[in-house]
């Protein structure tokens, strides 16, 4: 293991635990004891919440927002792809080149997708207002890190993807890339609420 | 026999103006105080909400009225916004060391300028942007955090406050007195049994041991008498035992939309405990929207305790009336085209979907969804406390813009509301964009509905 490596697995270390300790933080904040005499069950609504609600149909931030919807998507299935490079290059598996390609092109949609999504933030009026250069600090090394993470692949240079891994896991805990770990809490406690309180049964056809 | 309910009337709000000159000049121990009761309400809830939230902004199409006007405080968004700034101050060392780069912000005069503007003034808390959030952030429960701050600190607006007081220190929302309740359910009894033709036909006051205790929006017996003949003729119909309280009748809890957890628990308390006075096996809700949400929901919470009995909206047990046979129905008696409204908190945020429309389709000749509906309904525009703050009603109205054009789309002369807020929100916005509607209750409609006997 080259002395980069060791410090990429270091910061990785450190972002999982940092990250681990903010989630650990919100979850042990006072949470009053639901009470009431639930009328369905927390796990339909977790289901729910993580099964069909995901689907843009479910949900009009999707529905109404096709294209920022895709892009979403695609930005996120690059950063998986990343993820994935990463931890095979840190296992020291060698890829092959088909793969290599796959997780590369994954990534370069991933990298384009996420210039599309930081266009959208300093164009539209509500984000500009709603944002802090955080937002598009985390935005911005995202894409740098899905672009070095393509170049490895493409040319097999892992330095720039090293050092913007490392970059990338020291600040993620530090700003708005925490949802990483918190979106899976907060759906969880949406299907819950969805669940306990029975509306769960009931979110068929009602847009007809 | 003391009724508990003294008869001294609310105390009068504060002038409008002189709210929003203190608003101008906020002492410092007084935004010190909304500072720390913030940092005290945040919950479990709130902190991994607002840490999942990624300012994507697209539910600001979800908010009507974020869709009637493009002013970005209108957004939902911008709502969890201005609470997270001021969460990432109290959360994060971090974020407070470099709080230009994090976006983090202390409660400040300015801060509670704006919280009072957008989070009272452009919020009806009905929970439609979480049903299509990204995430599912549950930015009404953000909205009440914020809210909270602002009621600890004596920030709450005047209009809105003095509804709380009012059924803090009398009891229910509208001050009525004791005499006065039992006045009118004295004069109502005799328009029940002319109504039913029996003049054995009874408001029961204070019975124990009945099957429930049915409590009502106090603009009922002030506005809308009839609606309590109404759900008396059904019950008496049905041959059910059923009473109301000679003390305390009120379903809503406006602690709910000041965000005061302690006037929320306390105005919760008085129902919990008169069901246990009387016995009662169920607590039966009134056609209240919010009055649901928080005496079925919310109410153990803010007690640290179950009830004990069952919580039950009036509207479920008036379709379970018609499912057992115990009440029959004439939908030939209102042959209008009818269309059902869904109060947010009794749909959305409450799980009671299904029974309003088990009524619809046995009480009336023809009835229409709206579009959409259920769970995706349109908010009225009046929840969240809108209704009672008079200096944000032109926004109301303009906000229910949406639900008129869902209104006018099916064509409906008559639109059931199971809420009598939504009543008299659906009301106004009937005459502010000339719909000619007529609005109803379920409890009304059942009780036109109810086929007459010799
Ligand atoms: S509340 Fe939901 S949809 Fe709105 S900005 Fe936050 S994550 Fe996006
Ligand atoms: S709760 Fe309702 S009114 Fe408030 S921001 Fe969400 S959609 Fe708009």
């Amino acid at each position: 293991m080259t002395t980069l490596e060791a410090v990429t697995l270091a910061a990785v270390a450190w972002s999982v635990g940092a990250l681990a300790w903010a989630a650990r933080s919100a979850w042990r904040r006072p949470s009053p004891r639901a009470a009431a005499a639930p009328a369905g069950t927390a796990l339909s609504g977790i289901v729910y919440a993580f099964g069909a609600g995901m689907s843009p149909r479910a949900k009009e931030s999707a529905s109404h927002h096709p294209l920022v919807y895709v892009a979403g998507l695609v930005y996120h299935a690059g950063v998986l792809s990343g993820g994935a490079a990463l931890v095979a290059h840190l296992a020291g598996a060698a890829l092959p080149a088909s793969i290599a390609l796959g997780l590369g092109a994954a990534m370069t949609l991933g990298a384009t997708a996420g210039l599309v999504l930081l266009a959208r933030r300093r164009s539209n009026p509500l984000l500009q207002a709603i944002s802090a250069p955080d937002d598009y600090a985390s935005n911005a090394i995202v894409d740098a890190w899905l672009a070095s993470g393509a170049l490895a692949m493409f040319t097999w240079s892992v330095t720039p993807f090293l050092v913007l891994t490392i970059v990338l896991a020291l600040y993620a805990p530090l700003g708005k890339i925490r949802h990483c770990v918190f979106f899976f809490l907060a759906r969880g406690l949406f299907g819950t609420r969805l669940g306990r309180r029975g509306v769960v049964a009931h979110l068929h056809g009602s847009r007809s | 026999m003391s009724t508990g309910i003294p008869l001294t009337p609310a105390p009068a709000p504060p002038a409008p103006d002189a709210y929003r000159r203190r608003l101008a000049s906020l002492e410092p121990e007084t935004v010190a105080r909304a500072r720390a009761a913030f940092a005290a309400l945040l919950t479990r809830d709130h902190a991994v909400h607002l840490d999942a939230c990624v300012h994507c902004g697209l539910c600001t199409t979800s908010c009507h009225y974020a869709l009637v006007d493009e002013d970005p405080r209108n957004s939902p968004a911008y709502k969890v916004h201005l609470v997270a700034e001021a969460f990432r101050q109290e959360s994060s060392a971090w974020a407070r060391m470099f709080p230009g780069w994090t976006g983090a912000r202390p409660v400040d005069a300015e801060l509670i300028g704006e919280w009072v503007d957008v989070l009272f003034g452009r919020c009806s808390m009905c929970g439609r942007c979480t049903a299509n959030c990204v995430v599912g952030i549950d930015v009404p429960a953000l909205v009440r955090a914020a809210r909270g701050a602002l009621a600890a600190a004596g920030l709450v607006p005047p209009e809105l406050q003095s509804t709380v007081d009012a059924a803090v220190n009398t009891g229910n929302n509208m001050s009525i007195t004791h005499d006065d309740w039992i006045g009118t359910i004295e004069w109502l009894e005799d328009e029940l049994r002319a109504e039913v033709g029996d003049d054995t036909a009874r408001l029961p006051l204070d019975e124990c041991d009945a099957d429930f205790l049915y409590v009502l929006n106090p603009r009922e017996p002030k506005f809308y008498p009839l609606s309590i003949v109404a759900a008396g003729a059904i019950f008496h119909r049905a041959g059910v035992r059923w009473t109301l309280a000679r003390d305390y009748f009120d379903v809503t809890n406006y602690g709910l939309f000041s965000g005061s957890p302690e006037a929320a628990a306390t105005i919760a308390r008085r129902l919990v405990d008169t069901t246990r006075r009387l016995r009662a096996k169920q607590l039966v809700l009134g056609e209240c929207g919010h009055g649901f949400a928080a005496n079925r929901w919310l109410a153990p919470e803010w007690l640290g305790e179950e009830p004990g009995f069952e919580v039950r909206s009036v509207v479920d047990v008036v379709a379970d009336l018609i499912r057992d046979g115990r009440i029959e129905l004439d939908p030939s008696r209102i042959p209008n085209l009818v269309t059902l409204h869904d109060p947010c908190n009794l749909v959305r945020n409450g799980g009671v979907i299904a029974p309003q429309r088990e009524i619809l389709a046995r009480a009336v000749t023809q009835w229409v969804e709206m579009a959409p509906h259920g769970y995706q309904n349109y908010c009225c525009g009046g929840g969240g406390g809108q209704l009672s703050m008079t200096r944000f009603a032109r926004r109301r109205l303009e906000a229910g813009r949406i639900k008129a054009d869902q209104i006018r789309a099916t064509g409906a002369r008559i639109v059931a509301a199971p809420c009598h807020n939504c009543v008299d929100q659906l009301s106004e916005i009937g005459k502010e964009y000339a719909l000619g509607i007529e609005v109803k209750t379920m409890c009304e409609l059942v009780a036109d509905a109810l086929v007459r006997r010799p």
